[in-house]
């Protein structure tokens, strides 16, 4: 609807559609970017190409799994230029809970970021679209342009080796 | 079953996506097996550790850099394209733009007759216009009349609108140019021929009336809509919509 309303000439429906997704896609980038500046540039980077090519949006797909992927390959296409990512900021995310529960997480909270800024870009996203933004495992095929059963196997293999890290450094999660 | 096909079990569970068999072996397999058990409780302290990483806010000077990067922007489907298209929906949007300035009053001045020598170009305005005109509704800012009157094709806008409104026409590239424009009355509009367009400007509420030569009349006339710059509605009129008039 708002991806018509847009390309109707309505002057706000694609604002919307950046106050819809803004953090979303930011927080993609972010986790496969594992820098702040760098999220903030495929954030935007994304949107601009988003709107360039809204005429080729197809309605029979999911909006988010469109914009997602678009973000996605920003983030991919900008690693891969700068090279691989070092690791994530560990200030970069929070934590559920009580004050009290946060005393005691934070190590955990601590090394599984670092863990996961050891994993591959490729590995990263999914379980950061899996564990982060609650997709299905359908959804996160449409995203990626793969199938299911690939999203399985990668978020296994993801998941294994986030666990091995872990493992190594003594951590039990 | 091996350390991985438990591990494989495990996430399914977690996840929600594993079969009623699954299930029941993975069930068997934690009651019989301790090491299997201290395993599968790794695997869920890691889900858990893995659901206390929240989304954090975008950072405040995000958005306005998106906003001006997108408005610096000028996609393709917002330049001018020929192709058909449907009036009726797309004039919501010109209705909530222009209405709001479009009260009741007239301010519409009356347009003088001119139908005087059509072989000649000269003007059919509004008060002339054939009951058989084809008239688009602006969504209620305005509206155009068009209609054949032997090799010219006549128009009658009238803009209610206190917006710049803009309407272009479009034909086969060199077959239309503009024969005569009349201006009935308001702020102000301007009507220019490029190419394979005639463009007509209104700065407010006024009425143009506008003679246009066709060279050939196989194609239909792309006529398109915008307001304040913003693209809001497009129709093809074929060529036996428009009549014949004589």
């Amino acid at each position: 609807m708002l991806v018509e309303a847009c390309l109707s000439g309505n002057p706000t429906a694609f604002g919307v559609l950046v106050d819809s997704y803004e953090g979303k896609l930011f927080n993609v980038a972010l986790q496969i970017t594992g820098s702040r500046d760098d999220a903030m540039d495929v954030t935007q980077s994304a949107f601009v190409k988003a709107y360039e090519k809204l005429h080729t949006f197809n309605p029979s797909y999911r909006f988010f799994s469109w914009i997602y992927r678009i973000a996605i390959n920003e983030a991919f296409n900008l690693t891969r230029r700068k090279g691989a990512s070092s690791g994530l900021d560990p200030e970069m995310a929070l934590v559920k809970g009580d004050p009290e529960q946060l005393a005691s997480e934070h190590e955990l909270r601590r090394q599984l970021h670092r863990a996961l800024g050891e994993l591959s870009p490729e590995h990263r996203v999914v379980v950061v679209l899996k564990h982060l933004h609650g997709l299905s495992y359908r959804e996160i095929a449409e995203t990626l342009g793969i199938d299911e059963a690939r999203v399985k196997s990668r978020l296994f293999g993801a998941r294994q080796r986030l666990r091995q890290v872990l493992e190594k450094r003594g951590v039990t999660a | 079953m091996t350390d991985q096909d438990l591990e494989r079990l495990a996430w399914e569970r977690l996840d929600g996506s594993i079969s009623g068999e699954d299930d029941a072996r993975l069930d068997a397999l934690l009651a019989a097996d301790s090491s299997a058990s201290l395993r599968f409780e790794a695997i869920q302290e890691l889900a858990r550790g893995l659901s206390m990483v929240v989304p954090v806010s975008p950072p405040a000077e995000l958005r306005p850099r998106i906003d001006r990067a997108v408005a610096a922007t000028s996609p393709r489907w917002r330049r001018p394209i020929v192709r058909v298209g449907v009036w009726g929906p797309r004039l919501a949007y010109l209705a909530a733009g222009l209405v709001a300035g479009a009260v009741a009053v007239r301010l519409l001045l009356p347009v003088p007759v001119l139908d005087r020598d059509l072989a000649s170009g000269a003007m059919i305005t509004g008060s002339a216009r054939p009951t058989a005109a084809l008239e688009l509704d602006l969504g209620g800012g305005g509206t155009l009349a068009m209609w054949r009157n032997g090799a010219f094709v006549n128009l009658d806008l009238s803009v209610q609108a206190s917006h710049q409104v803009e309407v272009i026409l479009e034909a086969r590239p060199g077959s239309l140019s503009i024969e005569r424009v009349t201006l009935g009355g308001g702020p102000g509009a301007e009507a220019a021929a490029d190419g394979a367009a005639v463009r007509i400007r209104t700065t407010g509420p006024g009425r143009c009336a506008i003679a246009l030569s066709r060279d050939g009349e196989e194609s239909g006339i792309v006529v398109r809509v915008a307001s304040d710059g913003v693209f809001l509605a497009e129709r093809e009129v074929r060529p036996e919509e428009l009549g014949v008039h004589r």
